[in-house]
């Protein structure tokens, strides 16, 4: 019996007069990767912002280890140790890809109005994050890329950039927003690979959102299916594939 | 000769803090304020009302005379007690600078609650109408700054004699590199990129723990204190405050100019705006003779410049002279962090 | 009476400064781009009626040509606008663009200004034209003409707006500008016709000013706090919350500087200081401004 890290209870949000997540529970066991799929419109990647705190839900809550985060602030949950890439990747444009990695890293002493000053500190801690930045670089096999402005990346080398910048975070709970699209099947597969492997070593939790079913089901724990802002059904993915629910939301 | 040269060094001086405060807010950050000259007036304000007052209350001044109803008699009196103390002048300078950092941070502060929460076109108007309305406040206040007419100031360096116009100008030079290398260490730490960052876009900075709305405040808390310490350089400088003089087109437009030409941005960039940009307006005013069929005063034509000159810039080269150029990662190693490999 | 005089200033005032609000209001929402110059629009074409009144014509006679003259410059923007849009210009670009305008006009009315003083002796640091008003029933004309413009501006607005094939192009075009096009609409004209007339409007609003208040060079500047507390406080993309919020700023300014100088004399200088006070207090109350707050109250709570 896993315990669980995050805990959704009847969350609904919605936006004007229509309910996009109506009474939405969820259980996300610790250090499984758990995906969630659903038809366009389900309300996955809303989902995904509410528990990352962009947008406030109307109603429920969300306790992450034990701390209800409901309505705090995008900042104060990744401090505590959420992070989230975006489904249309959104990087700082005119950085190049090193900039866009090293402002990722956390509690950086330079980076508020007292500690840049300081610089010896703050070198000190750079060092450290450049050692980091480039090894994440290798295992997304962004190398060549590294003084490339990220406006001029492909747009799977955008979404591998989302997902070196979450690695730059230190966080124990991620949500991918479809981490898999614009990506050639063989890296797809590499990056569930490695994907596995953090959460073997590291103990991270994700929550994954995918559209590309026939990759990612050989390689998640659980199942969450999502349709019309309610959960329908949950499970492995082989008990989620027997069921005729799968295939009616889908289809209909 | 030298007079000419070092008015321009000077001027450039001033609008060089002014310009790097507004690159640091617009060119980094992304806040477009248009509204420039509230700290300015601000820390101009304060060197109207402070130094002379404090003068007269540690000379024990007759207080039947008012600073400011009195000026031209106090400003005398000041003089020849202040031609003899160098310390007492200096620590009226310090005083003055020192109350309007304060001053000037706190505003910066409580302006951020209301200002940062408009999407940027009402922010620009914002700051824009703050900054008019205290030059309003500024024409009216007889007691504060002198109306419409300007009240004088007394100059901190009297005690040079001769060389009290050389001693101030030297004074600013250095504290305008002050100002150069405080800048500089700002945007070339971490917390440069993070504001970049944060100009870039908002929500993914947010996404990475990062708390863009404080950040915020505190950009435009420390720029004001540059801005309010440009005013005070200015207002020494010249001797004399008339708030009715720090219009939007000379503190506001004029220095948005500068970065755009100069290259929003870039620091270097930036200062090169402010000088070709002082140069071109001292020279229009020092040949003014050639523009003397015209049936006006010749200053009117510096916001025709000023009007022509934005429009070339925003229609064949909004990136500036020296656009700005992210650094690349060995050049990083090298050069800040020092490092080999 | 004074409180009669101070009711007049307050009424007359609240109808022009409607007029410039909705004006102000109408070309954000349609270009989504503030008008910086939109108040040196609204007085420059005020020293057109202080050149009829100098040619000793009744200033009532420029307001056709001050509609014309304040429509054309606004349309000029507005096609120097469209022209830095194709080329992708942002709104930091586009603000900058309506910055060139609102200076090549302050250096035009400081120009002419300049002109007039040096060669007619005609000095304009103050002037007013009052005495060139006319009266009915004892009240000043400029009562009359400034309600009677505001009011009927309102109603054509409002007929044009929901009742005309122009007024729903128009608002499909605020709406979603790109998709009204695709639809056969000719947005640019539609928004250039828009523009023109806010532009003659904002024209006839300064040509008006003189006829009760004291013109000086920085009233344009004075005035563009107070119509942007206005907006602020009707609610930044309401044309009718601009009414209401014009109005509420005049009154304020008037009756509070009024009342304020028994206590404190000073105060009557200070009036666009009160209405940039209630404009930065209404942005942190109420962020939408009462045209927020009604819609709210509206769809309960």
């Amino acid at each position: 019996m896993t315990s669980v890290i995050l805990r959704i209870s009847h969350l609904s949000k919605r936006f004007g007069n229509m309910y996009v997540l109506q009474d939405v529970n969820m259980d996300i066991p610790f250090s499984k990767i758990v995906l969630l799929i659903g038809p366009n419109g389900s309300g996955k990647t809303t989902m995904i912002n509410c528990i990352s705190g962009v947008h406030i839900p109307d109603s429920g809550n969300i306790i992450f280890n034990n701390i209800d985060i409901t309505g705090k602030s995008p900042h104060e949950i990744v401090k505590l140790g959420i992070g989230r890439s975006f489904q249309i990747p959104l990087p700082f444009k005119k950085m190049s890809v090193a900039e866009n990695l090293l402002i990722s890293g956390q509690n950086n002493p330079g980076e508020n109005f007292l500690g840049c000053f300081k610089s010896n500190d703050w070198k000190n801690y750079e060092k450290t994050l450049l050692r980091k930045m480039f090894n994440i670089l290798k295992i997304v096999g962004l190398e060549e890329k590294v003084d490339s402005e990220a406006g001029d990346l492909s747009g799977g080398q955008l979404k591998l950039l989302e997902l070196a910048r979450l690695l730059m975070l230190d966080v124990k709970f991620i949500m991918l927003d479809e981490p898999l699209g614009g990506v050639n099947p063989f890296l797809a597969t590499e990056i569930l690979n490695y994907i596995k492997k953090i959460r073997d070593e590291f103990k991270t939790t994700f929550l994954i959102v995918e559209h590309r079913l026939d990759i990612v089901m050989d390689h998640v724990d659980y199942v969450y299916l999502l349709s019309k802002g309610t959960v329908v059904a949950v499970g492995t993915p082989k008990d989620i594939a027997k069921k005729d629910v799968f295939y009616e939301t889908f289809i209909s | 000769m030298i007079e000419i040269f070092l008015d321009i060094i000077i001027l450039f001086c001033i609008y060089a803090i002014i310009t790097l405060s507004l690159n640091l807010q617009h060119g980094y950050t992304g806040i477009f304020n248009l509204g420039l000259y509230f700290p300015i007036l601000v820390g101009a304000m304060i060197t109207a009302y402070v130094p002379g007052r404090l003068a007269m209350l540690l000379y024990g001044i007759d207080s039947r005379l008012d600073y400011s109803y009195n000026n031209p008699t106090v400003i005398d009196i000041l003089k020849n007690r202040l031609i003899d103390d160098p310390i007492i002048s200096i620590t009226l300078l310090f005083v003055t600078v020192f109350i309007t950092i304060i001053v000037c941070y706190v505003l910066g502060y409580l302006t951020a609650y209301p200002a940062l929460k408009l999407p940027a076109d009402y922010l620009a108007l914002f700051m824009l109408c703050l900054s008019e309305s205290t030059r309003v406040i500024g024409m009216q206040t007889d007691w504060l700054t002198g109306g419409v007419f300007g009240i004088m100031v007394i100059n901190p360096f009297w005690w040079l004699g001769q060389n009290s116009y050389y001693g101030l100008s030297i004074f600013i030079i250095i504290a305008t590199l002050c100002v150069c290398l405080i800048i500089n260490k700002v945007c070339m730490s971490p917390l440069g990129r993070l504001l970049k960052g944060i100009r870039e876009n908002e929500l993914t900075a947010e996404c990475v723990g990062k708390d863009v709305k404080k950040v915020k405040r505190q950009v435009l808390s420390f720029a004001f204190v540059i801005l309010g310490l440009a005013g005070v350089l200015h207002a020494f400088w010249m001797g004399a405050v008339v708030a009715g003089g720090y219009t939007r087109v000379d503190f506001s437009y004029w220095p948005w100019l500068m970065m755009i030409v100069g290259g929003a941005g870039n620091n270097l960039g930036v200062l090169f705006g402010a000088f070709i940009l002082v140069l071109i307006r001292r020279a229009m005013i020092v040949s003014k003779h050639a523009f003397s069929f015209l049936p006006f005063s010749v200053v009117w034509l510096e916001p025709i410049l000023l009007a022509l000159m934005l429009m070339a810039t925003l229609m064949f080269r909004p990136e500036g002279i020296l656009p700005e150029r992210p650094q690349s990662i060995r050049d990083y190693m090298k050069k800040v962090l020092k490092l080999e490999s | 009476m004074i409180a009669l005089q101070i009711l007049l200033t307050a009424l007359i005032y609240s109808f022009i400064l409607s007029l410039l609000a909705m004006g102000f209001t109408l070309q954000y929402i349609t270009l989504n781009v503030p008008n910086l110059a939109y108040s040196s629009i609204a007085f420059f074409c005020t020293y057109l009626t202080l050149t009829f009144s100098i040619l000793k014509f009744s200033p009532y006679t420029s307001l056709p040509f001050a509609f014309v003259l304040g429509g054309t410059i606004s349309f000029l923007l507005f096609k120097f606008l469209k022209l830095l849009k194709e080329k992708g210009m942002s709104i930091v670009g586009l603000m900058m663009a309506t910055i060139v305008f609102d200076l090549l006009l302050y250096a035009g009315m400081n120009i002419y200004s300049d002109y007039l003083a040096r060669n007619l002796q005609i000095y304009t640091a103050s002037f007013s034209l009052v005495e060139f008003d006319f009266k009915i029933l004892g009240l000043p004309g400029i009562l009359f003409i400034s309600a009677g413009t505001c009011l009927s501006l309102v109603i054509l607005f409002t007929l044009l707006l929901f009742k005309t094939k122009f007024g729903i192009a128009m608002r499909a075009a605020v709406e979603n500008y790109a998709l009204a096009s695709t639809q056969g609409i000719d947005v640019d004209r539609i928004v250039g016709i828009a523009w023109f007339f806010v532009g003659g409007v904002a024209g006839i609003s300064g040509a008006l000013y003189p006829l009760w208040f004291s013109m000086d060079p920085w009233v344009g500047a004075r005035m563009f706090i107070t119509i942007f507390a206005a907006c602020i406080l009707g609610g930044i993309k309401s044309v009718y919350g601009s009414i209401v919020g014009g109005s509420i700023i005049a009154f304020s300014e008037i009756f509070l500087s009024y009342f304020l100088s028994f206590f404190f004399p000073w105060v009557w200088s200070y009036r666009s200081v009160i209405s940039m006070i209630v404009a930065a207090v209404s942005l942190v109350k109420m962020p939408e401004g009462f045209a927020g707050y009604i819609s709210k109250v509206r769809k309960g709570g």
